[in-house]
């Protein structure tokens, strides 16, 4: 049996009329967004679909959108710091002890060594980003595959799931992180990124079972078995798409917990060997009365997961706006 | 209630193996504990395959999993693989250290939460509920490792500066303290303070969504609309429901506390679990390394425990059978 759902919708060719029910949702949908019912001349009301509701109530959000400016800014000066930062990040000089000044360019400072703070918070930026975007990747890609076999299919997968849950609900996740790092990821940030997202995928794949277990039960994937869909083709083209909302927000959120995680291993000793939690373990080593050195990586690091989390509730309010604000 | 406490312990057995399993595996094969020995001049690699040999470390990991086991139920998480020290002293020892850091912590934070939580509820977008919002906001970017080291660097400078002694910024004590109580409390005062701000931060908002929740249900409507005084009706009515979720969200968050915990014992060098752990994991020994995780894991499933009795406390409708 043909797939006729997921052909292109056939406006006006009469499939309409000769198949009503089943495809109206489906055509209706896919026309919505380019509608336009005349009424009068001069007086057009555009239908709008649901996804330019959630961008504007996204752009709405005002902390949201500051938080996006800023992080871009930030994000893209970590991405460029070879071209930007004024001083080679590892490389000593006579300057040795300046506190923040805007006269030598030293914005934040040099270290004991002369070392420039501002050039190597933005080399440490771009290892922070790297590891967190990289981390949102592979625990989204991870926890959708896994939660939404999970949900969808329940069984050894299903168990699997809940089981490994409550394994984290018992040992503490730093202290798997820092025994895994330890011997795994020192010093690289993709091995490192691979780490947390081996660890934080469960989060997702929970938000992902839980909705694929009340949306399998919903008409329209009763009538794509009907036509003869595939588990697969229902999955990921039916069901997938429906749950978008509450996976970017989780991913979202993720980001900024691994940036936290990241810096914290980091700070340990057991992570990366320059990134904005080496600077601060840098700082403080360097001597207390030197505060600009732990101050500015770390106001950094707060500066970051600020719009991060500000983003995250635009996007919450944007995209699902049944759930609650809490933040937890 | 005593067969749902038994149930519950029961059903974290094979938790608990399966994760000393796995983490053991883990630290067992990417690393060896004699590794210092190598340094020095007096071992020659046959010696130190003797003691290797002696110590079961050429054994497979199954075997050595099962040794450990043994060593673990049967002589208290045995001797140190590296230099042969009993591990269950040094542990005992850290472990109160923390308990006591962790309960002055969660009583302070649980209290100044929910006290922050009913005041924001009740004055809704008032001054003080901005204020306590964006501080909490703030509270949740900031890492606690960082938070704590500003702290330090604030009491250290201030020393450095006018030798004024306020908080010590490290350890846990003074050699010969002349008061005992207020040395330790200007010991603990700034790790104490460093982790509230993160529990108070999550704490404070928690209570105030769910309070605002009760406040605006069906049941306070009709606790107002019979006449009920006010402070009868928030105190009486929304306060105890109010903190039923509460209760929930204080246990889920108790892994993130311990691992506060953690990193602020690293930066204030208190003799605590955190650590212990993070000796124990430099140094590569497998004994040690899981030693600690078994005690914080049972530590870890009794507060779910305890959360879960209050929590049947609180909403009576719950039975435990």
């Amino acid at each position: 049996m043909t797939d006729r759902l997921h052909e292109p919708p056939l406006v006006g060719t009469g499939s309409i009329g000769t198949q009503p029910g089943m495809e109206m949702t489906e055509i209706q949908a896919g026309v919505a967004d380019h509608t336009i019912t005349t009424y009068e001349h001069g007086l057009e009301v555009r239908a709008r679909s649901q996804w330019s509701y959630a961008r504007a109530r996204f752009f709405r959000h005002r902390l949201a959108m500051v938080g996006i400016v800023l992080l871009i800014v930030i994000f893209v000066a970590g991405a460029f710091a070879g071209q930007i930062a004024p001083y080679d990040p590892t490389l000593p000089s006579a300057d040795i002890t300046v506190s923040p000044t805007f006269a030598g360019h030293h914005f934040f400072g040099t270290d004991q060594i002369g070392r420039d703070y501002f050039s190597r918070t933005l080399y440490g930026i771009r290892a922070t980003e790297q590891v967190s975007l990289l981390v949102a990747g592979i625990a989204s890609l991870i926890g959708i595959l896994i939660g939404a076999c999970s949900g969808y299919f329940g069984g050894w997968i299903d168990n699997l799931l809940m089981r490994t849950t409550d394994l984290f609900l018992v040992v503490p996740a730093l202290a798997v992180l820092l025994v895994a790092a330890k011997y795994l990821g020192h010093g690289s940030p993709v091995r490192l990124a691979l780490l947390l997202g081996l660890l934080f995928w469960t989060n997702i794949a929970r938000i992902v079972r839980g909705s694929f277990l009340s949306l399998k039960e919903k008409e329209y994937v009763e009538a794509a078995k009907a036509s003869g869909s595939g588990n697969f083709r229902i999955m990921f083209r039916h069901i997938l798409p429906n749950t978008i909302g509450p996976i970017v927000v989780a991913a979202t959120l993720l980001t900024g917990l691994a940036i936290l995680n990241e810096s914290t291993i980091s700070f340990l000793g057991f992570g990366l060997d320059l990134s904005l939690g080496t600077l601060i373990a840098d700082g403080q080593a360097a001597g207390l009365n030197l505060w600009w050195l732990v101050t500015m990586p770390g106001l950094t690091i707060v500066l970051i997961i600020l719009c991060v989390n500000f983003i995250g509730d635009g996007l919450r309010d944007a995209l699902d706006p049944t759930q609650r604000r809490i933040r937890a | 209630m005593l067969t749902f406490i038994a149930r519950r312990l029961l059903y974290s057995i094979p938790v608990l193996v399966a994760a000393s399993f796995l983490i053991f595996v883990f630290v067992a094969l990417s690393s060896n504990p004699l590794a210092d020995l190598y340094s020095n001049t007096h071992l020659t690699p046959a010696d130190i395959k003797v003691i290797a040999h002696a110590k079961h470390l050429d054994a497979s990991v199954f075997e050595r999993y099962w040794l450990w086991v043994q060593d673990a139920v049967l002589h208290k998480f045995g001797n140190n693989l590296s230099n042969g020290d009993p591990v269950w002293p040094n542990l005992e020892r850290v472990l109160w250290h923390t308990i006591e850091l962790l309960v002055i912590v969660l009583v302070l934070s649980v209290l100044i939460g929910v006290a922050i939580g009913i005041l924001s509820a009740i004055r809704q977008y008032s001054i003080f509920d901005y204020t306590a919002t964006t501080l909490s906001f703030i509270g949740f970017a900031m890492p606690v490792f960082w938070l704590a080291l500003i702290l330090q660097v604030i009491f250290t400078n201030i020393y450095l500066k006018w030798h004024l002694r306020i908080f010590y910024t490290a350890q846990l004590s003074s050699d010969n303290p002349k008061y005992w109580l207020l040395d330790r409390i200007q010991h603990l005062a700034l790790p104490v303070i460093a982790l509230c701000a993160l529990s108070v931060a999550g704490y404070s908002r928690y209570m105030r969504a769910s309070m605002l929740e009760v406040i605006n249900s069906d049941y306070t409507r009709t606790a107002r609309a019979k006449g009920l005084p006010e402070w009868r009706v928030i105190g009486k009515h929304v306060f105890r429901n109010a903190l039923i979720p509460l209760t929930t969200q204080i246990a889920i968050d108790f892994g993130a506390l311990f691992a506060g915990a953690f990193v602020t014992e690293q930066v204030f060098t208190l003799d605590g679990m955190g650590h212990y752990f993070v000796v124990a994991l430099t140094s590569g020994d497998p004994y040690p390394v899981m030693a600690w995780l078994m005690v914080v894991a049972v530590m870890v499933i009794i507060f779910n425990l305890i959360a879960d009795l209050v929590y049947g406390f609180l909403d009576p409708r719950i039975r435990y059978d």
